[in-house]
């Protein structure tokens, strides 16, 4: 928008008309008159661009510190972060949040059983679209176990997070937590049989730990927000 | 045995104690991390009374093993205790461990039985 409302003139042709994306810099577009003299029209379009595009790297910085280490204050001063800079690899993040990965791992689940056939699989994502979605809840509520996220990569990393969220819902509703504790292992216990073990698997098996999961998945979101 | 092990005992013996008419077979399924327990009968495994002491014992382990896990199933079609180390349904005659062996056999009725491995 800010392009079509520069007047003209360039380095390289000062009675040049209109913006010139060879000869032009973007600066151009922020000059409160072109490079031929005259009162910029672009100028208005140029900061607002800018700003909305500062506002929306300010919303990828914060949910990726928030990601990254479960708490951000509006000052952006957020130890550790500063120097992960708001690179590449923090963008291409905010495509693999918790609840986005919970969300791709039940649409596979689902796939994978009704269009492939692939129980097994199918168990191992039914697992893990619960297991995102307890990160995502942890990350919502703030709450602590994820900021000991150097506990996660080791031997009972899952139980960790699996028994935070116990205590949280116990807190809340006891015979909610109580299932939740319950069906949670079951399909954990399931997800090991299926990665590791050689055991058969059928449709009826894949379905009970794809409808597991959904049923899990509503414990949380109904009480993701309950203090 | 573990200090976990023993807590889980601990808990499923309060259990029978208080449902006398119920059993408990219990193992550890290394894989999954997590000890495994078949409740019978089913009928009192969904008995409300039952659900909130199983909470209860529940919370307490998690309380003091945050980083395992600790599953109650009943009748269920596929998880089984596939080895299992305890079970509070059987009754035999006290016998006197032989010296610095692994107990296999301490039993009173409703206090279970140390299963050898």
């Amino acid at each position: 928008m800010a392009t079509l409302r520069y007047p003209g003139g360039s380095q390289v042709d000062i009675n040049s008309v209109g913006y010139d994306w060879k000869n032009n810099y973007i600066s151009n577009l922020f000059g409160e008159k072109s490079f031929n003299g005259t009162k910029s029209g672009s100028r208005f379009w140029a900061m607002n661009a800018i700003s909305l595009r500062v506002r929306h790297l300010h919303q990828i910085f914060a949910d990726c510190a928030e990601s990254y280490f479960g708490e951000y204050d509006n000052t952006g001063i957020n130890t550790g972060i500063l120097p992960c800079s708001l690179s590449t690899h923090f963008i291409e993040s905010m495509n693999n949040s918790y609840i986005k990965r919970h969300e791709e791992s039940l649409k596979s689940s689902e796939l994978l059983i009704y269009g492939h056939a692939h129980y097994s699989n199918s168990i191992h994502c039914s697992y893990y679209s619960v297991f995102q979605y307890m990160l995502h809840f942890h990350k919502v509520r703030r709450s602590r176990i994820l900021q000991d996220r150097h506990k996660l990569a080791n031997t009972g990393s899952h139980d960790l997070i699996i028994n935070a969220t116990f205590d949280i819902l116990l807190t809340i509703d006891r015979q909610k937590a109580g299932y939740f504790y319950k069906q949670i292992h079951r399909l954990k216990a399931e997800r090991v049989i299926a990665d590791y073990k050689e055991q058969h698997i059928d449709h009826a098996r894949g379905t009970i730990a794809y409808e597991m999961a959904k049923r899990l998945t509503s414990i949380l979101s109904e009480t993701i927000e309950i203090k | 045995m573990k200090k976990e092990n023993k807590l889980v005992i601990k808990l499923l013996d309060a259990l029978a104690a208080k449902h006398s008419h119920m059993s408990f077979l219990y193992g550890f399924d290394e894989w999954a991390n997590q000890h495994v327990i078949e409740v019978t009968p089913t009928e009192s495994y969904e008995n409300e009374q039952y659900v909130m002491d199983e909470i209860d014992a529940t919370a307490e382990f998690v309380s003091n093993f945050p980083n395992q896990g600790i599953l109650f199933l009943s009748n269920d079609p596929y998880l089984k205790v596939e080895n299992p180390i305890y079970d509070t349904s059987v009754t035999v005659r006290k016998v006197k461990p032989a010296r610095r062996s692994v107990s296999t056999a301490v039993i009173h009725r409703n206090s279970g039985t140390r299963l050898p491995k």
